[in-house]
C-alpha cells in the first residue's frame, strides 16, 4: 500500500512533466504504434477488402523470403544504403574542410547557402530537374561529352549506371545539409587550439589534419546515424526516379512494399515485408548504435 | 518578462488572422451529415473538367441534367490506384467508381462490386442495340453470368500518327510495310522535312508507355498483353522468338538515330511535344490526339502547315493489328446507399445529353446553343473535348460541331484493325517485364536473343509461366 | 616559406574552382527552370537548357493561373504547412523540455516510447494509418494533412540538445522565486532557445511543404488540393488513358517557381539562426 501512494505521490509530483508529453505520446500511439500493430496483425492474413480475413500463419511471410523480387529489394536497399550511408557522410565532411578555407566572409555564406539549397526542394522537382540533365540529347553531362566528341550516353536507361545516379543525386541534395552540420562543429572549436598548434609550427595542413578532423568525428557519429535511418526508408527518391528499364538496381524494400501493396492490392504480403523492414531497421540502427559508440 | 509583449502579440494576431481567413471548408468534418437529397460521391480520374474549380462546375451540369448530386473525388493520374485501393480497402462511401478492366479483374473477386445485369436490362438506354451491342456487355460478362460495370466510353485504340504535310513534301506515299517506315522514318530524319537547315529533326518519337502497342508488332500478329497456347497456359507473344525481327527493326531506328532517344523517360507529355513542335516525324498514340494535335498547333499558330494524319499500321506475315484501348469501366460499389441514383448516372451516361456533356462540357461554360445549334465558347475551344470522353460508347452519337480534322479516318483504321487484349491480372507485371526488357534491346545493351530469354525468366519468376 | 605562400595561393584557386563548379550544378538548373517559365509556349518546347527567355513572356503563368488555377492549392499548402509548423515547434518544444529533466518516475518508459517512432517511415503503414484517420473523421480535411508529422523524434531530440545547452542556474533562481514547470518552460527555456526553435521550423517547414503522400491519400475533395498534389500531376504526369490535360512546359516550370520561392524565402530569412540551432542542438549529442 505505501509503495502504490509512494508511486501516486512520485506521479503527482511531475504531473506537469506529463500533461507536457501527453500530446506527443497520444501521437505516437494513435499514429505510430497503433498503425504498426495493426500491420502486424494484417501481416498474418490473406486481407480481404470485405468481410472477413483469413488467418494464415507465416504464410505472407513464406512467401516474402521465396520471391526473387524481394531479395532483389533486400539487395539494392543495401546497396544504395551503403553508398548515401558512406558518401554523404565523408564528402561534405571534405566540402565543409573546403568551405571553410574560403577567407571571405560573404562569399563563403553566399557558397554555402547555394548548395544548402537542393535539400529544400521536394524529390518531384529534384528528380525532375535531373532527368532533365542527364537526358541523352540535351542534357547538360552529354553536351558537355560531345563537346569533346564523345557519343551520348542514355544514363537513365543503364543499369550500370543506375545506383550510382541514385546515389549522387542524393549526395547532390543532402550535402549541403550535412555541410552545415560539419561547419557547425567547426565553427564550434575552440580558436586557442588552433594558435597553440601555430606557435608549435604547424603549418595549415596539419592543423586541419590534428585539429579539425578529429573534432569533426563526433559529428561524424550523429551523420552516420542519421544517414542509416534515412537509408531504410528511402522511398520518394525512387518513387519520382524509377523507370522500368532500370528497377532491377533501383527498387528498394520501401518501394516493393508500396508496389505490392498498392498497385498490386496484396495487402497482406505487403504488411509482411513492412514487418520485415521494421525488424531490420530495429536490428541495423541496434547494432550501428553500438559500433559507432565502440568506434569513437 | 512581460507575457504580452509586441513580439508576442505579433505573432498570435498572425496566428489568429491565419486562422480567420482561411478558407471555411477546412474546419468542416469529412463525415457529411445525411441531407434531404443525398450527394452521390464520384471517384474517378478521367470525368469531370480539367482542373478543380471546373470539376464544380462539371458537378452543377450533371444536377441539372439528371437531378441528382454529384462530388466528384478526382486524384491526380499517377496516384489514382493508390488512392483508389485504400479507398476501397477502407469501405469509403463511395457510389461510382471509374477503373480500368485490370483492376476491375483484380478487384472483382473480392466482391466489392454490385451486380447490374437486370438494371442494364431492364434500362431502356443501356439495352438498347444501337447504344450498345449486346456482344459489347458479354465481353465484360463475368463467369459467373452477370454484368458488374457500365462502359465509360468508345476507348479508340493507338496507332501510328504522321506529319502527312512533311510525307508529301519529301515526295512518299503512305507506307505499308514495316521496311516503307523505315524509308519514311529515315527520310524524315535525316531530309530536314521542316526546312529549316539543322538536323534537329527524328523519325520516330515514343513514351516507354506506347512502344509495344504502335502495330509494328502488330505486322507479325502479335497483341499486347497475354494470349493462350494450345494446352492452354498463358503465354506473351512479346516474349517469343518471333519477335525478335521487330525488336532488332527498332533497335536499327534507334542505332541510326531515327528513333527519339528519350523514349524510356519519355511522359507522353513529351513525346507529344515533340511531335507538335517540329522535332519528330511520326509518333504513335491514341486517334483522338489526330485531331487535338491539329487543333492544339493551329490554335497557336495558324499558319503552321501541320497535318496530322493516323496511318495504317504496317502489313507483315500477321497482317496488320492495332491495340484497342483498355475498356474505363464504372461500377457500383456493394455498400452504396444510393445505388438507384448511382446507376441513374451510369445510364445518363450514354444518352444524348450525357455524350455532350462527356465530350463538350457544361452548357454556357463550354458551349452554348444558339438557334437550335451548339455554338463553342472560347473556353470550350480551350479545353476541346478534354471532359474525359473524346469519343461517346454509343453507336447513336453524331457529333453536332462536326470531328476535328483527320479524326474520322483515324477512327476508321481503329475501327477496322484494332483489337483488346486479352484481360488478366497480370498487366502490371507484363508491362514492367516486356518494356524493361524491350528497352534494353533496343537500346542494343543485350542481343533481341538474350532480351527474350530474360523476359521468359522473369515470367517464371513472377509465377506466371508454369 | 615562400614555397607555401605558393602553394597556399594554388589551394585557393584550385579550392574556388570546385566550390564553384559545384554551385553550378546547384544554380544551372534552376536558372534554366526560372527562364524557360518565362518563355513563350512555343519557345518552352525547345529542348534544351536554357539561361534566359528568348522573348519573355507570361503565358506560362497565365495558364498556371486560369487553366491550372494553382492559387487555391497554393493557399491550401501555405495554410498546412503555417500551422502544421507552429504546432509541432510547440509541441516538440515540450516534450524536449521534459526529457532534460533528472530522472522522474517513467522517464526510461518515456524515452523509449518517443525514440521507436523514428524507426516507422510513414510509408511503412499507409493502410493502417488511412484507417485510423477515418475514424477520427479527419479524412478529406486540411487538418489529417496537418496531424501528420505532427510530433517527430527529431525534432523532441533536437530540443532536448538545445534545451541541455542553457545554463541550470537561471532555471534555479527562478525555482527559488517559486515558479513553476510551465513558467519555467515558457518564460525561461522558450526564449533562450530560439536558434533551436528556428531550426525545427525550417525542417518543419520544407517538410511539410513537400509532402506529397498523405495529401494524395487523405483530401477527396478538389478544392482541398495542396500544391504539391497539382505539381506531381504537372511536372510528372503520365496518364493512362486518351485524354488528358495539356499544358507547355513553361507552365510546368512556372508550377517549380511556384512551389521552391517560398522555400527559399523562409530559409535566406532564418538562417542566422539555423546554422546556430544546428551547432548546439543537433551536433552536440
Amino acid at each position: 500500500m505505501r509503495t502504490r501512494k509512494n508511486i501516486l505521490k512520485q506521479i503527482f509530483k511531475v504531473r506537469l512533466l506529463y500533461l507536457l508529453m501527453l500530446p506527443t505520446l497520444v501521437y505516437f500511439f494513435i499514429f505510430a504504434y497503433f498503425p504498426i500493430f495493426d500491420g502486424f496483425r494484417i501481416s498474418f492474413q490473406d486481407f480481404r477488402f470485405v468481410g472477413e480475413s483469413r488467418f494464415v500463419g507465416f504464410d505472407n511471410y513464406r512467401e516474402a523470403v521465396q520471391t526473387p523480387g524481394f531479395w532483389r529489394a533486400f539487395r539494392n536497399t543495401l546497396i544504395l544504403g551503403f553508398g548515401n550511408v558512406m558518401l554523404t557522410a565523408f564528402i561534405p565532411m571534405v566540402l565543409a574542410l573546403l568551405l571553410n578555407e574560403l577567407r571571405i566572409a560573404a562569399w563563403k555564406r553566399f557558397t554555402q547557402t547555394i548548395i544548402y539549397m537542393p535539400h529544400l526542394f521536394s524529390w518531384v522537382i529534384v528528380g525532375g530537374i535531373w532527368i532533365f540533365m542527364l537526358s541523352p540529347n540535351a542534357g547538360i553531362i552529354n553536351v558537355i561529352r560531345n563537346l569533346f566528341g564523345l557519343d551520348s550516353i542514355y544514363f537513365m536507361a543503364k543499369e550500370t549506371y543506375a545506383q550510382p545516379i541514385m546515389i549522387g543525386v542524393n549526395l547532390w541534395k543532402q550535402a549541403g545539409f550535412v555541410c552545415i552540420l560539419y561547419l557547425a562543429t567547426i565553427a564550434g572549436i575552440n580558436p586557442e587550439l588552433y594558435q597553440a598548434a601555430m606557435i608549435d609550427g604547424a603549418g595549415a595542413f596539419k592543423r586541419v589534419f590534428y585539429i579539425t578532423v578529429p573534432e569533426l568525428l563526433s559529428t561524424l557519429r550523429v551523420v552516420l546515424l542519421l544517414n542509416i535511418m534515412g537509408a531504410l526508408r528511402m522511398f520518394n527518391q525512387i518513387w519520382v526516379m524509377r523507370n522500368e528499364v532500370i528497377a532491377p538496381k533501383v527498387d528498394v524494400l520501401m518501394y516493393y512494399v508500396y508496389e505490392r501493396g498498392l498497385v498490386q492490392f496484396k495487402i497482406g504480403y505487403a504488411a509482411a515485408i513492412s514487418v520485415l523492414i521494421f525488424v531490420l531497421t530495429f536490428i541495423i540502427t541496434a547494432i550501428s548504435n553500438r559500433f559507432i559508440k565502440y568506434t569513437a | 518578462m512581460k507575457l504580452f509583449d509586441k513580439k508576442r502579440c505579433l505573432i498570435l494576431g498572425l496566428v489568429l488572422l491565419v486562422l480567420l481567413f482561411c478558407p471555411a471548408h477546412i474546419f468542416a468534418g469529412g463525415e457529411q451529415e445525411k441531407e434531404e437529397i443525398p450527394t452521390l460521391i464520384w471517384l474517378t480520374n478521367v470525368q469531370g473538367g480539367t482542373n478543380p474549380e471546373d470539376d464544380l462546375i462539371f458537378q452543377k451540369e450533371i444536377e441539372r441534367l439528371t437531378g441528382v448530386k454529384v462530388k466528384l473525388i478526382k486524384p491526380p493520374a499517377p496516384e489514382y490506384d493508390t488512392k483508389m485501393t485504400a479507398m476501397l480497402a477502407t469501405g469509403e462511401p463511395l457510389d461510382i467508381v471509374y477503373l480500368l478492366d485490370s483492376h476491375f479483374d483484380a478487384l472483382w473477386d473480392q466482391h466489392l462490386f454490385e451486380p447490374l445485369t437486370d438494371r442494364i436490362m431492364s434500362s431502356k438506354v443501356l439495352s438498347d442495340p444501337e447504344i450498345i451491342p449486346m456482344s459489347e456487355w458479354d465481353r465484360i460478362r463475368r463467369d459467373d453470368g452477370d454484368i458488374y460495370a457500365v462502359f465509360q466510353k468508345f476507348e479508340q485504340g493507338t496507332l501510328p500518327i504522321v506529319r502527312a504535310d512533311w510525307m508529301e513534301k519529301l515526295g512518299f506515299a503512305p507506307p505499308e510495310t514495316l521496311d516503307e517506315y523505315y524509308e519514311l522514318l529515315k527520310a524524315f530524319t535525316f531530309q530536314d522535312p521542316d526546312g529549316n537547315g539543322k538536323d534537329d529533326t527524328y523519325g520516330l518519337a515514343l513514351g516507354f508507355t506506347i512502344y509495344e502497342s504502335s502495330g509494328f508488332f502488330g505486322a507479325y500478329g502479335f497483341m499486347k498483353g497475354f494470349a493462350k497456347d494450345a494446352a492452354g497456359n498463358l503465354y506473351a507473344p512479346h516474349a517469343t522468338e518471333e519477335a525478335i525481327p521487330v525488336y532488332e527493326w527498332l533497335a536499327k531506328l534507334y542505332r541510326e538515330g531515327i528513333l527519339e532517344p528519350n523514349f524510356v523517360t519519355n511522359k507522353s507529355s513529351n513525346f507529344r511535344d515533340l511531335f507538335m513542335t517540329d522535332k519528330a516525324g511520326m509518333t504513335c498514340y491514341w486517334a483522338a490526339w489526330v485531331g487535338m494535335f491539329n487543333q492544339m498547333v493551329k490554335t497557336k499558330n495558324p499558319d503552321s502547315p501541320f497535318k496530322a494524319r493516323g496511318l495504317v499500321p504496317p502489313k507483315g506475315p500477321g497482317g496488320r493489328l492495332l491495340r484497342a484501348g483498355s475498356d474505363g469501366l464504372m461500377v457500383i460499389p456493394k455498400w452504396s446507399e444510393h445505388k438507384d441514383l448511382a446507376f441513374k448516372i451510369l445510364e445518363f451516361w450514354h444518352t444524348h445529353e450525357g455524350c455532350v456533356v462527356s465530350c463538350f462540357g457544361e452548357l454556357g461554360h463550354d458551349y452554348n446553343i444558339v438557334d437550335g445549334k451548339y455554338v463553342m465558347t472560347e473556353i470550350g475551344e480551350a479545353s476541346m473535348g478534354q471532359h474525359s470522353a473524346p469519343q461517346p460508347k454509343s453507336l447513336k452519337w453524331k457529333n453536332p460541331f462536326g470531328e476535328l480534322e483527320g479524326f474520322d479516318e483515324a477512327a476508321e483504321i481503329i475501327r477496322k484493325y484494332a483489337r483488346p487484349e486479352m484481360v488478366t491480372p497480370y498487366r502490371a507485371q507484363w508491362e514492367t517485364i516486356v518494356r524493361s526488357e524491350a528497352a534494353k534491346i533496343i537500346l542494343g545493351d543485350i542481343s533481341a536473343e538474350q532480351g527474350i530469354k530474360n523476359m521468359q525468366r522473369r515470367f517464371k519468376e513472377e509465377g506466371i509461366y508454369k | 616559406m615562400i614555397r607555401t605562400t605558393t602553394l597556399r595561393k594554388l589551394f585557393v584557386v584550385v579550392n574556388n574552382l570546385i566550390l564553384i563548379s559545384l554551385a553550378l550544378t546547384m544554380v544551372v538548373p534552376l536558372v534554366n527552370v526560372l527562364a524557360v517559365s518565362f518563355t513563350t509556349d512555343l519557345e518552352s518546347y525547345e529542348n534544351v537548357i536554357k539561361l534566359f527567355p528568348r522573348e519573355p513572356s507570361l503565358e506560362g503563368y497565365k495558364a498556371l493561373f486560369q487553366q491550372i488555377a494553382i492559387l487555391r492549392p497554393f493557399l491550401n499548402n501555405v495554410f498546412v504547412t503555417v500551422i502544421g509548423t507552429f504546432l509541432h515547434v510547440i509541441l516538440c518544444a515540450m516534450a524536449g523540455y521534459v526529457l532534460i529533466r533528472e530522472k522522474f518516475l517513467g522517464k526510461a518508459i518515456l524515452v523509449i516510447l518517443v525514440t521507436i517512432p523514428m524507426m516507422i517511415p510513414f510509408e511503412m503503414i499507409i493502410i493502417p494509418v488511412y484507417v485510423t484517420v477515418k475514424r477520427l473523421g479527419l479524412m478529406d480535411t486540411l487538418w489529417s494533412i496537418i496531424i501528420i508529422g505532427v510530433v517527430s523524434t527529431f525534432s523532441i531530440l533536437l530540443m532536448k540538445n538545445y534545451f541541455e545547452g542553457i545554463p541550470r542556474s537561471l532555471e534555479e533562481s527562478a525555482f527559488m522565486d517559486g515558479a513553476g514547470e510551465l513558467t519555467i518552460f515558457f518564460r525561461i527555456y522558450l526564449p533562450l532557445a530560439k536558434a533551436g526553435l528556428a531550426t525545427i521550423t525550417i525542417f518543419q517547414f520544407v517538410y511539410k511543404w513537400n509532402h506529397i503522400l498523405p495529401a494524395v491519400l487523405f483530401l477527396h475533395s478538389v478544392e482541398k488540393y495542396t500544391l504539391q498534389i497539382v505539381l506531381k500531376s504537372l511536372v510528372v504526369s503520365q496518364e493512362l488513358s486518351g485524354t488528358t490535360l495539356s499544358v507547355a512546359n513553361n507552365a510546368r516550370m512556372g508550377g517549380i517557381v511556384f512551389a521552391i520561392i517560398p522555400l527559399i524565402v523562409v530559409y535566406l530569412f532564418a538562417q542566422k539562426y539555423f546554422i546556430k540551432g544546428i551547432m548546439i542542438g543537433a551536433v552536440k549529442e
